[in-house]
């Protein structure tokens, strides 16, 4: 008995040691060598989940480049933050979307749920550190084993092509065609705020405090920014608790909130996304604060409230 | 709870431990924790149908009990026989095929005119129900058969219809095979556990590995059989081929080893079926434990092959087309049977159903040119007919046919060409394992210990990075 139970922890432990090996060496070729030098390169970046990949057209704002993707957490955010602003000196500023639904406890999901894992858990994991393995080993141990046999096969590609290239992977403007927001509007269901609404995401919490302290290290200016919701919204609900956390957590870091900004129905994609139509208005009026002097301005947010009210 | 789920990684050490550790060697207590453990296993599934599952085998150890006691009582014996086989079958047959006979009775009548208002039930199919049904079956007819004595410890008979690696999808175990190693005390068997280990490795490969990414590309073709052209849907139903077998075979596999773990031994379920070279063959080597459930308990009892070719043809037929509805309650099973009776018969009229009874090339290395023919004939024959099998119904499965036999266009759409390569392992591995009871039996016999581990550690690496979406056994829903 003592010899077969030997037997099967030896050979388990063999099989977690060539595992985990190869998980170790692939992430340290990827992350010594991964790029993510910008193409044209620009001062300002933007960040962010769907909200801003939606709203800011960057080919109408100047020196500016949009990097946000949809379904996007801050943990992934953080670490792209790092990478783009290690090798890409020419940015000046970090423009991140902070907004009611990225601070309210049911985005949790994007960390933890099989379908968000797999988009982008394998992509990051050669960047992460033991906390972030943790992270997701805890909350969902099954997805996480299937995470590191995706990343063992991606990055192992990625290894053997000397493909490294993670530039033109990392987020950019998307354009929406669609109006639908009378649909929205005439469906009660959409109208409710999502479940756990009213509780804050520490992880997101916790990614955010790292993010700003990434800006630091990189002595790059940041701001938090809010792109348009419809009034509608019901990511309206959680207003409060996201004022309070800004103003306890975040005081010292200046918030361009622009979610006033008019939008017609039409340039609506649906209660919190803008559509093209409504990208290129909005773009063309942000690009104008800019050249005006917003990021300079001793109160930005009289600065875009007098920009709202022209 | 899968078998390829980390419940189950936690679940078994946990057994394991307690059954040769904590328990002092003594059967009594062995065999209550291993149905303690086979009770939690199923109320993992669904806890609801504990009682249903309780039921039935109480029943059967009751009526047992009461056949063995009324042995010069032929009416009462039959009566307790009756009632046993009556109850079963009914909970069988409200829970799987109440709906299926009211919708087709429904259809016939409004076929002809009527008007038809018929409520069908809205209830789970209970999981394992056919299984565990035709343990606690088999039990009370070899009683009544005088064939074994009944098993008078509640615990003993409780142990046999729910042991947890069969309880869900078999094999179907017979008490003459079972029980006594059950009633009998067990001491570890090092090189038992280990051949249990290496047949959970080997069964976790087809399951994970095979099964799981060749069924969301066979769902995908399944699904929408006119979207893709002639080769695609002949691709999808070999896929299916591969899917069902990884599925199926893998899943008995991990019970066989499991069961092992604790000494005790399984019949065996599978025994490489698709290199059989003909359809007779296939069917003593597929599901094993159900195809001889049927014989000797339907086929032999309507006659067998006693009494010439016509009443040979008709049992043949019977036991198909039953078993084809065991599968469930849908035409295509039915349909599916019927092919393969069809596909028999030829064998049967000429007397050739048993021309191939050791596997083949045994003692050889390669097949012979004739043994490929009949191999990828045999082969074809049985995908042919699993499109019934897989498809939702038998308009879908004729739509299926009619795309491959349209012949238009034989590029085969998007497909991994890593799960062709693995696919190909898999033929090749079963292939050098043929004549062991499972593939990497004959690994054992490999003298040098590091070449072994280096394989073993291979299909571990294999399962691991190659674990699909993971899907639910295919028979858990028969």
């Amino acid at each position: 008995m003592r010899a077969f139970l030997l037997e099967t922890a030896l050979f388990l432990s063999l099989l977690s040691a060539i595992i985990g090996g190869t998980v170790l060496f692939l992430n340290n070729q990827i992350a010594k060598n991964a790029n993510f030098k910008l193409p044209n390169p620009q001062k300002i970046i933007i960040l962010g989940h769907s909200h801003p990949e939606c709203a800011y057209n960057d080919s109408l704002i100047s020196n500016c480049r949009n990097l946000s993707e949809s379904g996007e957490a801050y943990l992934y955010t953080a670490f792209k933050l790092e990478q783009v602003l290690a090798q890409n000196p020419e940015i000046e500023t970090v423009w991140l979307e902070v907004s009611n639904n990225q601070m309210q406890a049911s985005i949790n999901n994007w960390i933890t749920e099989e379908k968000y894992l797999s988009f982008r858990y394998n992509k990051y994991l050669p960047f992460f550190g033991w906390p972030e393995y943790a992270l997701i080993a805890q909350h969902n141990p099954s997805a996480f084993f299937n995470e590191l046999a995706m990343a063992i096969k991606l990055n192992g590609k990625k290894w053997l092509k000397k493909d490294y290239d993670f530039s033109q992977s990392i987020g950019k403007f998307a354009r929406l065609e669609v109006a639908k927001v009378d649909s929205f509007l005439n469906n009660p269901q959409m109208l409710k705020p999502l479940p756990n609404w009213d509780k804050i995401s520490q992880f997101q919490l916790f990614y955010l405090q790292k993010m700003r302290q990434i800006c630091q290290k990189y002595a790059k200016k940041l701001f938090f920014i809010r792109s348009p919701m419809h009034p509608k919204c019901p990511h309206w609900a959680s207003e409060t608790q996201f004022k309070q956390i800004l103003a306890k957590e975040f005081s010292e870091v200046e918030f361009l909130d622009f979610s006033a900004f008019p939008l017609q129905k039409s340039e609506l994609a649906d209660l919190e996304h803008l559509n093209a139509a409504g990208a290129a208005r909005y773009s063309v009026w942000v690009d104008s604060l800019l050249k005006n002097g917003l990021l300079t301005a001793p109160n930005k947010q009289e600065f875009i409230q007098n920009g709202l009210n022209l | 709870m899968l078998f390829n789920s980390l419940s189950f990684a936690l679940f078994l050490p946990v057994v394991f431990f307690i059954y040769w550790f904590g328990l002092g060697k003594k059967l009594v207590l062995q065999n209550s924790c291993l149905l303690i453990a086979s009770y939690f296993f199923y109320g993992c599934w669904d806890w609801r149908f504990m009682l249903l599952l309780i039921f039935s085998t109480a029943l059967d150890y009751y009526s047992g009990l009461k056949i063995a006691q009324h042995k010069e009582n032929i009416r009462l014996k039959k009566f307790w026989l009756v009632l046993s086989v009556g109850l079963n079958l009914g909970f069988l047959g409200i829970f799987k095929y109440y709906n299926f006979f009211v919708g087709s009775f429904s259809d016939l009548l409004q076929s002809l005119g009527a008007e038809v208002h018929i409520s069908t039930l809205n209830v789970i199919l209970p999981v394992g129900i056919s299984f565990y049904t035709f343990h606690g079956l088999s039990y009370v007819i070899d009683i009544y058969y005088n064939k074994i004595e009944p098993e008078k410890d509640a615990i003993n008979y409780g142990l046999f219809v729910s042991f947890f690696p069969l309880l869900v999808a078999g094999p179907i175990e017979r008490a003459t095979h079972l029980l006594p190693q059950i009633k009998k005390s067990r001491d570890f068997d090092p090189l038992a556990a280990r051949e249990g280990l290496r047949q959970i490795l080997w069964g976790l490969f087809k399951k994970v590995v095979i099964a799981d990414n060749c069924a969301a590309l066979v769902n995908d073709i399944f699904d929408n059989p006119s979207a893709h052209n002639s080769g695609t849907l002949l691709f999808g139903a070999v896929l299916f081929a591969f899917q069902i077998y990884g599925d199926f075979s893998g899943y008995s596999d991990i019970a066989l080893g499991t069961a092992r773990l604790f000494g005790v031994r399984l019949l065996k379920n599978f025994a490489f079926p698709y290199f059989s070279r003909d359809i007779a063959e296939f069917w003593r080597r597929w599901h094993i434990s159900l195809s001889s459930w049927f014989r000797d308990y339907l086929y032999i009892p309507l006659g067998g092959s006693q009494g010439g070719l016509g009443l040979k043809i008709r049992n043949t037929f019977i036991i198909f087309l039953v078993s084809g509805f065991w599968h469930g309650a849908n035409w295509t099973f039915i349909v599916w049977g019927l092919l393969n009776a069809l596909y028999i018969l030829p064998l049967l009229i000429f007397d050739r159903n048993r021309n191939n009874l050791a596997i083949a090339a045994q003692g050889r290395f390669l097949p012979s040119i004739g043994e490929i023919f009949n191999i990828l004939l045999t082969f074809s024959l049985t995908c042919l007919a699993w499109i019934f099998f897989r498809a939702e119904n038998l308009t879908d499965a004729f739509t299926y046919l009619k795309g491959i036999f349209s012949f238009s266009g034989w590029q085969i759409g998007n497909f991994s060409s890593s799960l062709l390569g693995l696919i190909l392992f898999l033929i090749i591995v079963e292939w050098w394992g043929r004549e062991g009871n499972f593939a990497l039996e004959r690994v054992k016999s490999w003298r040098f210990k590091p070449a072994r581990w280096a394989f073993y550690l291979l299909i571990g690496l294999l399962i691991f990075l190659y674990q699909g979406k993971s899907h639910e056994f295919i028979y858990f829903q028969f």
